[in-house]
């Protein structure tokens, strides 16, 4: 086979989302979000589909030999299988970064033979890149579950990013759908990396993890708990969520696919979590699902009524950025022009804030026009969302 | 009306906007290159010390703030510098936004960093026999900052990128940096890593999902002349 064709096959293996050969970064949909938020932050080119092609993203090979329901490459899927060496897929990838096609190699792998053995074989190729080819751009590297602590921790060296997928919130769901993998061999790669950058000087990668929704059961209201406890241990840099899309020939899973939008309100959420310090049991309510009508925020400030309305020529930063609409940016912006002069709504517009969202809950001078009534706002927003929605432009690694 | 001409460089617009202010001159018009005219013309010499002057009346900032206008490369551009240099040679401060020739640098900024920030990815370089070649159109001066960008980059390399439009190319030459004068276009030829590209390019889209107008949103076609993966 051509090294085209192994191309073809292992960068077509790579672009679904769920298997744990995929993924870390892949569809970032955070509105309002800081463009550059998924690491590298550079878009090479955008596929006919509209995602960012930011990383050489492939599998090392496709062969695989577990079972994991919900992915394309498990063993008992008829497809055509491919390998690199470690070789062709170094000089592929200095021969890119030398054209400027790409900020880095984002490397994960079916399972060949062993985990071991096929973690080495992605080390061979981060290896010649690293010290043969002086490459210095970035590296993601998939951890392969049940791979030796030694392997884990020169991945960790090595890599910028390295990545384990939990797959699925909870040890039933993973005893279901993936035989082959439990509790302890998807979190023990992660929790290497952990206590070596505990204990190391050195630079050692950050961490992620993926979790594929809705293919089991599972609500946000778990999913959320869960990376807000990776997120508290330090255990994780991010998270990430990966609506199901339907793989043929599954016997356990029952749904269809799982709404984009699901998952982009879990990653509305997650922003919050990270960098809004709201707490996950304020924004999504015991054993239940984020509203999928309106963004978290706006979800949040409906319940909490009595918070807004919030004097822009007032408050203070911490109180701006819960307004619905006013993220950290435009909050320091509205504190910095209040120094000047007293704020009017049309200043606002004048700073370059949107106030679609943002006028149901604060005041100006000679501005009242934000209202007291949830069920009115609600319908408000949700009028003007239909025209045009945007959680549909996906960014892909 | 008065025509300035200056050397075309950040210093050399510099220089004339202190020239301009020194003489007291209503209305200039700055330019780059000498276009027939009816106007009175003056030709403004590079100052090699201006940036030192500038400095003494001029925050580190706003001088930032300058150039980024200037890479705007437009007439209208370089005015409204000259208007908020003197305005801010009055009140020792721009924050007064209800000041259309202040908002407008605020545009100019914008758009340029934009568009550095777009050729960082969609730059393209061939491989020449010891050099990586880019061509390009962008819509402003931007070769100096990419040429800066890709220094770090590409350490150990030799490049060359190239501003058809103006005729002139950021070089990186056995580690020396400088921007030149650059008219002739060089010759590249096809190789197995473009072919590779565009076979990954092929692969990583997800064909049920065709969204023709999101691509356009992102890479607009004027982009794309240059750019590898695309048919032109
Ligand atoms: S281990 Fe499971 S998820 Fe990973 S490639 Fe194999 S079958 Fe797919």
């Amino acid at each position: 086979m051509d090294v085209e064709q192994k191309l073809r096959i292992l960068a077509d293996g790579a672009k679904y989302d769920v298997s744990c050969a995929s993924s870390g970064g892949v569809r970032e949909t955070v509105d309002g979000g800081i463009g550059n938020s998924y690491a590298p932050g550079v878009c090479h080119t955008f596929t006919s589909d509209g995602r960012c092609v930011s990383l050489l993203k492939v599998l090392f090979t496709n062969v695989c030999i577990f079972d994991c329901e919900y992915c394309i490459n498990r063993a008992s899927n008829n497809i055509k299988r491919a390998s690199f060496t470690p070789r062709e897929l170094a000089d592929i990838t200095i021969n890119f970064y030398k054209r400027n096609y790409i900020e880095g190699l984002f490397l994960s792998s079916g399972i060949a033979k062993s985990p071991d053995h096929t973690m080495e074989l992605m080390l061979k190729t981060v290896k010649i890149l690293r010290e043969e080819y002086k490459f210095n751009g970035y590296i993601h590297l998939k951890l392969i579950p049940g791979a030796s602590k030694e392997l884990i921790e020169e991945a960790s060296k090595l890599a910028d990013r390295v990545s384990s997928n939990i797959e699925l919130p909870t040890e039933k769901s993973l005893k279901l759908l993936a035989p082959d993998k439990n509790k302890d061999n998807v979190l023990k790669p992660l929790m290497f990396v952990k206590n070596l950058r505990d204990n190391s000087e050195k630079s050692i990668a950050s961490a992620s993890t993926q979790l594929i929704v809705g293919a089991t059961d599972e609500p946000d209201y778990q999913i959320l708990r869960l990376a807000s406890y990776f997120y508290e241990k330090k255990i994780l840099k991010r998270m990430y969520y990966s609506a199901y899309i339907p793989v043929p020939n599954t016997k356990h899973i029952k749904v269809d696919k799982t709404p984009l939008l699901r998952e982009h309100r879990l990653y509305q959420a997650d922003w919050l979590i990270r960098f809004y310090d709201f707490k996950y049991e304020e924004i999504v309510e015991k054993d239940s699902n984020l509203d999928l009508e309106l963004d978290p925020k706006t979800a949040f400030a409906l319940k909490n009524i009595h918070l807004y309305p919030v004097d822009v020529n007032k408050a203070s930063y911490e109180e701006l950025i819960k307004v619905p609409g006013i993220g950290r940016k435009n909050a320091m912006k509205i504190i910095q022009a209040r120094a000047f002069k007293t704020l009017e709504d049309i200043d606002l517009v004048k700073l370059g804030i949107s106030i679609k969202k943002a006028k149901h809950f604060i005041v100006a001078k000679r501005y009242l026009g934000y209202s007291l009534s949830p069920e009115y706002i609600r319908k408000a927003i949700i009028k003007g969302e239909s025209k045009g929605h945007s959680y549909t432009q996906l960014k892909l690694w | 009306m008065v025509n300035i001409i200056f050397e075309d460089s950040f210093e050399g617009f510099l220089s004339a906007l202190f020239y301009a202010f020194n003489n007291d001159i209503k209305n200039p018009l700055f330019l780059k290159a000498q276009k027939p005219s009816l106007f009175k013309t003056i030709k403004v010499e590079l100052d090699e010390n201006i940036i030192t002057i500038a400095k003494g009346f001029l925050e580190e900032e706003i001088i930032e703030l300058f150039y980024d206008c200037f890479c705007f490369d437009e007439e209208k551009a370089f005015s409204d510098v000259y208007k908020s240099f003197l305005f801010y040679m009055k009140n020792k401060h721009l924050k007064d936004i209800h000041k259309d020739f202040i908002r407008n640098l605020t545009y100019y900024r914008k758009s340029v960093n934009r568009e550095r920030h777009k050729y960082i990815g969609f730059l393209r370089f061939h491989k020449l026999d010891n050099v990586l070649y880019a061509r390009f159109e962008p819509r402003h001066f931007v070769i100096d900052y990419l040429g800066e960008f890709f220094k770090r980059r590409y350490q150990e390399e030799n490049f060359i990128i190239h501003d058809l439009k103006r005729k002139k190319a950021a070089i990186y030459y056995e580690k020396r940096f400088s921007i030149e004068d650059f008219d002739k276009e060089l010759n590249v030829e096809k190789d197995q890593y473009q072919e590779l590209w565009k076979a990954f390019f092929e692969a990583v889209t997800i064909k049920e999902r065709t969204n023709k107008r999101l691509q356009n949103h992102y890479v607009p076609h004027y982009f794309r002349k240059h750019m590898t993966e695309f048919d032109n």
